[in-house]
């Protein structure tokens, strides 16, 4: 009876063990792959990006016996490689060179893997990037997409651009961007330069910086606005005057490099912020960010004398010869030019752009021997005279450009990360 | 899995039982063991049946030599562990890879409690050498203390929650056998079934469960008359015609749903328990018992769901599963004798399943691509779906049955038998819950064919 009683009971216990095992998963497979060389690089096109590009296979599974099939090919692109086909070593380990051609901006090396038995297991692609002459080139990177302004020393060959609230310089190739560290430089904003190469440097906080000696040094200027915390509007005129706008508040200049301050006219500041241009005869003439607010000082900008001007007028040019073009916004956009300081205007211009704005200061580029105009919402104009108009190039998403001190121009998109560069061969 | 083994043991006993007596009053003292089986758990993850500690005594009542009433007082201890899905990581030196090295986590989470519990039962006896005896009723609970912790790496906390039931009531059903040791004292094993009917955690649907083995004292307060004492001359009318049979089999189950019917394969499981013939005229007889089956279904196909066939959704595995239902099966038959032989029959009626638990078991393997990595992974699946299916389900019973003579009194029975659920046993109410989609397709039909081999005894031996 016992012997019974106990049989039951082992057997009870025996088929109360859990005969199934306790959920879990396992990695049967587990790869990782990578390119040995940072994306995202940048290049002139048709160079090579490197006669040994490597690419890497990890085995987390299995590190040491595994090896794995690697075809490299051009994915976009037409540069050349010459590997097409390698296995890993024992390290994971392959590589292949790797020429960037001309056929597109963004070129891409695909590594497709394969296990030993055929087997596909992922593609992966490694970008790089190849700028090319006398095209257009989309560029979505940073620091370069988020240029928000820049200054150009054709004389001492350099040219600095504020980006993401930080000062760069550029390198030795026209899309390289190096960051500028100075302890003065805390979140730049804008950036202005006068004709004898000295560059101003707004900060956020109202501060003024200047570098003399062509951005080796900087140095804190007199702030303009002592009770304002906040972010100031900066032109630096022909006369190498120094102009800052703040709201609320008169607009000032500087005649000594932000040595000093000077209250401008009283009125001047209800036209926002502006440019100003010295007239051969000494007098001054301003356009402020509002509409419809050309003024002319004859007191050396103590006091001004507002000048009725066709259509809605936005942004002043005046150059060389002291001809004077407003821009306004009849018709979509018309430039209009006078010769009798401001007595009488011409139409020189229409276009119709797909939208507008009048923050950019970058209207009238000049480089060489051409202005390059550039009309937001609509494109580039470019003139010799700036009475005489060809179309340079049409892309309705364009609201800034820039020209370095070699050139090369580099056109904002409406969008916060977007530039185009374009390097012409025969300028 | 543990109301499986409950069952088992419950077939075991009977099977070496014979006819006993009955006692006025009894009392009795016992020690055991409880497994928990813990009910209205959530989808996935591995429920532990972990082994606790029970001790008692009990007082019963004979209102007949075959009917009493039981109650009594015990005390014990219920563990419940929950395991989800393991994630190893493999860990390198930094000098082989330059791989920042990271470590494995599992999700584990463990419930214990304490109770004072008091049944009140219902019990049948059926006089014997050995006696066996069956019982079902109440028991109501008094929580005595609790602890909650769950563990993630190397952290881990503990509390004690104040937001548990401290009462609860529920169902016990129970079965055993004792043996005399003496005029006054009899040895006394049991095994029994515990089910709570309280939520006892705040915010969760969890109801107590546990199945129980325990071994006792039990003393008698009246003397024994000698025709008790040696019941293998007593005589019971009934034993003339009354028998019981002890059936083992294997069940082939599957699901008749119509959508997707061939994603789903039949599934096998064992068959075990016992009926009771009650003879009628002209050779008909009533049969009814309590047999402990394993229905469901296999799956062997691509699907974004590891117990049903889903062809949207990522990731999608490929999968090789066993949704596995266990019930509790109460047929009703008439039995129809074939011929003039009284050797072959003709089963039918309907049957009342009680789910005694369900899960899905089973691997799934699925393919991970991306531009940096590539893995394929195997996921040893244990989900427990008890809320995904109903409690209950019920159906007709087709069987043919051949019943040859053995050794005089004893026979044995070779039975074919179809049986067919009516419901659609998913708890679809539940599933969309939890799932946020729609569940118009999860349907379980139990569809079962099962092989079975029977025992049968007369009711006393002459």
């Amino acid at each position: 009876m016992r012997r019974t009683v106990l049989l039951i009971v082992i057997i009870c216990f025996v088929l109360s063990c859990d005969r199934y095992p306790d959920p879990s998963v396992k990695a049967l497979v587990d790869y990782s792959f990578n390119f040995q060389i940072s994306q995202g690089m940048k290049f002139f096109a048709g160079e090579c990006v490197s006669d040994s590009v490597g690419f890497r296979v990890v085995n987390y599974v299995d590190p040491v016996r595994d090896t794995v099939k690697v075809i490299f090919e051009i994915s976009k692109g037409d540069g050349t490689i010459t590997v097409q086909s390698a296995n890993t070593d024992k390290n994971g380990l392959t590589s292949t060179g790797w020429k960037l051609g001309s056929g597109s901006f963004e070129q891409i090396l695909r590594a497709k893997t394969y296990d030993l038995s055929g087997k596909y297991l992922t593609s992966t692609d490694l970008v790089e990037y190849g700028f090319r002459n006398d095209v257009w080139d989309t560029c979505t990177l940073s620091p370069d997409g988020n240029i928000m302004g820049m200054v150009a020393d054709t004389v001492n060959k350099v040219t600095f651009m504020v980006a993401n609230g930080t000062l760069y310089k550029q390198g030795e190739r026209y899309y390289l961007w190096e960051p500028v560290n100075d302890p003065a430089l805390v979140s730049p904003r804008t950036i202005n330069m006068d004709r004898n190469g000295v560059i101003y440097v707004t900060i956020w906080t109202g501060e003024l910086v200047k570098s003399t000696d062509h951005g080796v040094s900087w140095k804190t200027c007199t702030k303009p606005f002592p009770d304002r915390p906040y972010y100031i509007y900066l032109y630096v005129s022909n006369d190498n005057n120094v102009w800052v706008f703040q709201w609320d508040h008169n607009t000032r200049f500087s005649k000594d490099g932000g040595i000093t301050w000077n209250d401008a006219g009283s009125n001047l500041s209800s036209y926002g912020y502006g440019n100003v241009f010295r007239l051969k005869d000494g007098s001054l003439l301003f356009h402020g960010s509002n509409c419809c607010s050309l003024n002319r000082s004859f007191d050396d900008g103590l006091t001004w004398t507002k000048i009725e001007t066709p259509g809605y007028s936005i942004k002043l040019f005046v150059n060389d010869k002291d001809e004077i073009f407003i821009v306004t916004q009849e018709n979509g956009i018309t430039i209009y030019k006078s010769t009798d300081y401001c007595s009488t205007f011409k139409s020189v211009i229409s276009v119709s752009p797909e939208w507008g704005t009048s923050d950019n200061d970058n209207i009238f580029n000049k480089w060489g021997n051409f202005y390059y105009v550039l009309i937001p919402g609509w494109g580039i104009l470019k003139s010799a005279d700036l009475t005489h108009y060809e179309e340079y190039w049409y892309n309705s998403n364009l609201r800034d450009l820039f020209i370095d001190h070699n050139g090369d121009l580099i056109a904002k998109d409406q969008s916060s990360n977007t530039v185009y560069y374009r390097k012409n061969s025969g300028k | 899995m543990k109301k499986y083994n409950a069952f088992i043991s419950f077939i075991l006993i009977i099977f070496c039982h014979s006819v006993s007596y009955s006692q006025k009053i009894t009392t009795g003292i016992y020690s055991g063991i409880n497994f928990s089986d813990i009910h209205g758990q959530d989808f996935g993850g591995k429920w532990e049946s972990k082994p606790g500690p029970l001790q008692g005594f009990y007082l019963g009542y004979s209102l007949s030599r075959s009917i009493g009433i039981q109650t009594g007082i015990n005390f014990s201890t219920v563990y419940y562990e929950h395991k989800t899905t393991y994630y190893p990581y493999i860990y390198f030196t930094p000098s082989y890879y330059d791989i920042i090295p990271v470590y494995y986590y599992q999700g584990d989470d463990k419930m214990d409690f304490s109770f004072l519990r008091v049944p009140l039962l219902f019990t049948v006896s059926i006089p014997s050498a050995i006696q066996f005896n069956m019982k079902a009723g109440l028991i109501f609970s008094f929580m005595q203390d609790h602890s909650l912790s769950n563990s993630y790496s190397s952290s881990s906390s503990s509390s004690e929650p104040d937001n548990t039931k401290k009462k609860d009531f529920g169902y016990m059903f129970s079965s055993g056998i004792s043996y005399p040791l003496s005029d006054k004292f009899k040895a006394a094993f049991n095994v029994s079934y515990l089910a709570g009917r309280k939520k006892f955690l705040e915010n969760t649907s969890y109801r107590q469960g546990s199945s129980e083995f325990t071994l006792g004292i039990d003393y008698e307060f009246l003397k024994k008359n000698k025709t008790t004492i040696n019941p293998r001359f007593a005589s019971d009318s009934t034993s003339k015609k009354v028998t019981v049979t002890y059936l083992g089999g294997v069940d082939i189950s599957w699901n008749g749903l119509t959508a997707d019917r061939g994603k789903y394969s039949s599934g096998t499981g064992p068959s075990l328990g016992f009926t009771v013939n009650f003879p009628m005229k002209s050779g008909f007889s009533f049969i009814s018992g309590v047999s402990f089956e394993r229905k469901g279904y296999s799956m062997k196909d691509s699907s974004a769901l590891f117990y049903k066939y889903m062809n949207k959704g990522t990731p999608m595995y490929y999968v090789d599963t066993k949704v596995q239902i266990d019930y509790a099966v109460i047929p009703l038959l008439m039995s129809f004798p074939i011929g003039k032989s009284q050797m072959v029959f003709f089963n039918t009626g309907p049957w009342l399943g009680l789910k005694l638990n369900a899960r899905n078991v089973g691997v799934a393997y699925n393919e991970i691509h991306s531009e940096s990595s590539y893995m394929v992974n195997k996921t040893v699946i244990y989900d427990d779906l008890e809320r995904y299916i109903k409690d209950n389900d019920i159906g007709w019973i087709f069987s043919t049955r051949v019943s040859l003579p053995l050794f005089n009194r004893y026979k044995v029975d070779l039975a074919l038998q179809y049986s067919t659920g009516f419901k659609n046993v998913y708890n679809t109410t539940i599933v969309a819950e939890q799932q946020s989609s729609s569940v118009a397709d999860h349907v379980i039909r139990n569809r079962t064919i099962s092989f079975i081999v029977g025992f049968t005894i007369p009711a006393s031996k002459h």
